[in-house]
């Protein structure tokens, strides 16, 4: 070929980014750009010198490729020369055999090369990942569509040539706004976007997350949009299987603390059959809990769930066949899938199988139930019309219900136990005081008597010593009686106006009169008129001013104070006695609680209960300062006219 | 005065029955509230002591009972008890007054003989 037609030829790439050499099929340089000439490794050439004279090493094995490429008929590509420190050729060349005697040479850099690596690996990577991803320009034609989308909507990127992304018809939209104009302003204004999205993907539903971005050239321009669908569905479904998880969990824990609290044992067996049918998916469910009669006979309770009562009634209760040996007997929870195929199933007359008018069962499963001692209480037992619809799981976390359940029956028991006990104590200490009153009666009546027709002086001190006593021990008596009111909410208040002064002066007369050790200081001579049950208020001051004088024995004083507020009175007895350390303070008002002491201070322990309990039923209140080994201060508080404020509930 | 004594504790009663005799009374004790009415039917007494929880019936019932009867309703009435339920309310029965157990017998008969005045 001319050197002019070369020339004129290859005019074009003269300022062109890339190298490109034209030689003969000699291999002499016919042509090369500026680019070329740039880089050559002395800066300078001619025209027809051997194109070996553009490199600067290695001219063997250059001209060993170049002999191959030269004496080839065929397009030579990619042969790489790895030359150091020759920009020009370190690198790869493509010659192409334009015409019989002309051969080109284009060279790519080092960096050329690795950026179409890149683009290579990136090209691979889109088309190959098994996300979906697709780009398309602002006007809406589509640049990228991957493997992932093919598979995703079913489409070939190549049916796709020359279409809108507007205009192909899909299962899933891939536009969220009406056309790209307004969702490229939209993705502009949130500088991206990611959505997730429930789609259904022929009979499977999938979750996707869509992330969208803008694609922008050089000059920062908006040209398009890329769009990655990612199938997040076992994500999803994992998350949500977390969330019912958790939602288990918490129900879960709701059950226990309701079944904590509930000691009513219908009440637990039913939350319990309620909550496994629901967790199991049973379509019913049933409690079946050994119990014992009044008489001591064993029966079983039963509790359904998603079934009528009556259904199951007419039924009687589970006979001894061999499914139900195994339900009653096991150790461990039972299942079924179908247990109409059950080898055991059916073998039993008069039913052979299910009896008449029950229910359909095909998924079977049974739970026993057993008591932290092991004893079987019983067992859960669960149906479902279909089959196959229960698993090991199911046993699992019917299992750890069951042990829960098992706890709360037991407390149940225990609490019938300490119930029953508590009543019968209540009844006895009723009953005994009854019986009491009786004989006080006779012998106080006679001692009266007796000290009526005595003459003798001496006689005469021994009968008031006993009676004293007998007195004292009728107080006792009271006592013990109005426990048994009290607890059984009978306690009533029968109110009058009087003055509280005088009753104080009063009591601590009848207390000097019972123990004359300690000098009890009151010094209010106002009167003060309260309405109140004045019995009731005076059993108060007693009990608290006698305490006084009882726990202090080696004191010789007792402060009674009394103060008016607004609209309550204020009584403060205060004595310098043992007092009461902080550990047994909360429990002095306890019935029948006693402060151990060192000191051998008789008493039952109902006292303190006693007032607090008619101050209470007054509307007011009973507290108590002190300090040990140095006395206690006891303070109640009741209002004025307690008829506004009687506490009906205490 | 005649003065019918009701009352199942054999001590409680011949106690009553001392105290009543002692002060000039013609009392006569009754265990049982059959044997009581059983008595009722040859004899009006001018006082009844009634005890409440007797082996065969209430005592309260018993004085709104003899309240509701013509020939009976004007005897006055004093109701002995060691518990104080149900007593309340048969006081607000004409001339009927409770004591309760164990009681003073200075009060006793100072009751029994304020009602009967």
């Amino acid at each position: 070929m001319q050197l002019d037609l070369v020339k004129k030829k290859f005019e074009l790439y003269d300022l062109a980014p890339f190298y490109i050499c034209v030689t003969n099929s000699a291999g002499q340089i016919l042509y090369a750009n500026k680019a070329v000439e740039m880089n050559s490794h002395n800066g300078a050439f001619y025209i027809y010198d051997c194109i070996q004279a553009l490199f600067q090493k290695s001219y063997l094995l250059i001209n060993e490729r170049l002999r191959e490429v030269l004496n080839s008929q065929k397009t030579i590509s990619e042969v790489v020369l790895l030359l150091e420190q020759d920009p020009l050729l370190s690198s790869i060349f493509n010659a192409k055999q334009v015409e019989e005697e002309c051969i080109v040479f284009f060279f790519k850099s080092q960096q050329e090369v690795e950026q179409s690596t890149v683009q290579l690996f990136l090209n691979s990577l889109v088309n190959e990942t098994p996300e979906v991803v697709i780009c398309y320009t602002i006007t809406g034609e589509i640049v990228v569509w991957n493997f992932g989308a093919e598979e995703l909507f079913g489409i070939k990127k190549n049916s796709l040539i020359g279409q809108k992304i507007t205009e192909i018809p899909l299962n899933i939209s891939i536009l969220e706004e009406k056309d790209v104009v307004s969702e490229v302003l939209k993705l502009q204004q949130g500088k991206g976007k990611v959505i997730e999205k429930e789609v259904k993907i022929g009979e499977k539903i999938q979750y996707v997350k869509i992330t969208a971005k803008l694609i922008y050239n050089e000059a920062n321009e908006i040209i398009g949009v890329s769009k990655c669908f990612s199938d997040i569905t076992p994500y999803v479904t994992d998350s949500q299987l977390l969330q019912k998880h958790i939602e288990n969990l918490q129900y879960l824990n709701d059950i226990w603390e309701s079944l904590s609290q509930n000691l009513d044992v219908q009440n637990i067996l039913q939350i319990v059959t309620d909550v496994t049918t629901k967790f199991s998916g049973a379509s019913y469910g049933a409690f079946f809990y050994n119990s014992l009669t009044e008489d001591g006979e064993a029966m079983k309770l039963f509790t359904l769930s998603g079934a009528k009562r009556e259904d199951f009634m007419k039924l009687g209760m589970p006979r001894n066949t061999d499914i139900f040996k195994k339900t009653f007997n096991s150790k461990q929870g039972f299942i079924a899938n179908d247990i109409t195929q059950h080898h055991d199933f059916g073998k039993n007359p008069p039913h052979n199988g299910l009896p008449k008018g029950h229910l359909p069962v095909k998924s079977y499963m049974s739970i026993p139930v057993f008591s932290m001692a092991g004893e079987n209480m019983g067992s859960l037992l669960f149906g479902h019309p279909e089959p196959g619809k229960f698993s090991q799981e199911h046993i699992t976390m019917m299992q750890s219900i069951a042990s829960q359940a098992a706890i709360a029956l037991e407390n149940s028991k225990l609490l019938k136990n300490v119930r029953t006990l508590s009543d019968k104590k209540d009844l006895f200490i009723t009953v005994v005081g009854h019986e009491l009153r009786s004989p006080l009666t006779t012998i106080k009546g006679f001692i009266q008597v007796l000290r009526e027709v005595n003459q003798d002086n001496e006689l005469c001190i021994y009968i008031e010593k006993v009676l004293e006593q007998v007195d004292k021990l009728n107080l006792l008596v009271d006592d013990l009686l109005d426990i048994g009111q009290i607890e059984a909410g009978k306690i009533s208040l029968e109110k009058s106006e009087f003055c509280l002064s005088d009753l104080v002066k009063d009591t601590i007369e009848t207390v000097l009169y019972a123990q004359n050790t300690h000098e009890i200081v009151f010094d209010n001579r106002e009167a003060m008129l309260i309405t109140a049950d004045k019995r009731r208020v005076q059993q108060v001051l007693y009990n608290l001013i006698y305490n006084a004088v009882k726990y202090s024995p080696d004191a010789d004083k007792v402060l009674v104070q009394i103060k008016s507020e607004k609209s309550e009175v204020i009584v403060k007895i205060i004595d310098y006695g043992i007092g009461i350390s902080e550990k047994h303070i909360h429990n002095i008002f306890d019935r029948f609680y006693r402060v151990p002491s060192k000191k051998n201070i008789s008493g039952i322990g109902i006292g303190l209960f006693l007032c607090s309990k008619i101050i209470k039923k007054h509307g007011g209140t009973l507290s108590v300062n002190s300090v040990l080994d140095e006395g206690s201060e006891f303070i109640f508080k009741i209002p004025k006219n307690t008829f506004r404020h009687e506490n009906f509930y205490s | 005065m005649k003065i019918f004594i009701l009352e199942d504790n054999l001590a409680i009663s011949q106690l009553v029955l001392l105290l009543l005799k002692r002060k000039g009374y013609d009392a006569h004790a009754f265990h049982t509230i059959n044997s009581l009415l059983k008595a009722l039917d040859r004899t009006i007494p001018d006082f009844f002591v009634l005890d409440i929880m007797l082996p065969d019936g209430n005592g309260v019932d018993l004085a709104k009972e003899f309240k509701s009867l013509e020939m009976l309703k004007n005897i006055p009435i004093l109701m002995m008890s060691a518990n104080i339920d149900g007593v309340v309310e048969s006081q607000k029965l004409h001339k009927v007054d409770y004591i309760s157990k164990p009681f003073d017998i200075n009060e006793f008969v100072d009751r029994l003989e304020n009602l009967s005045n």
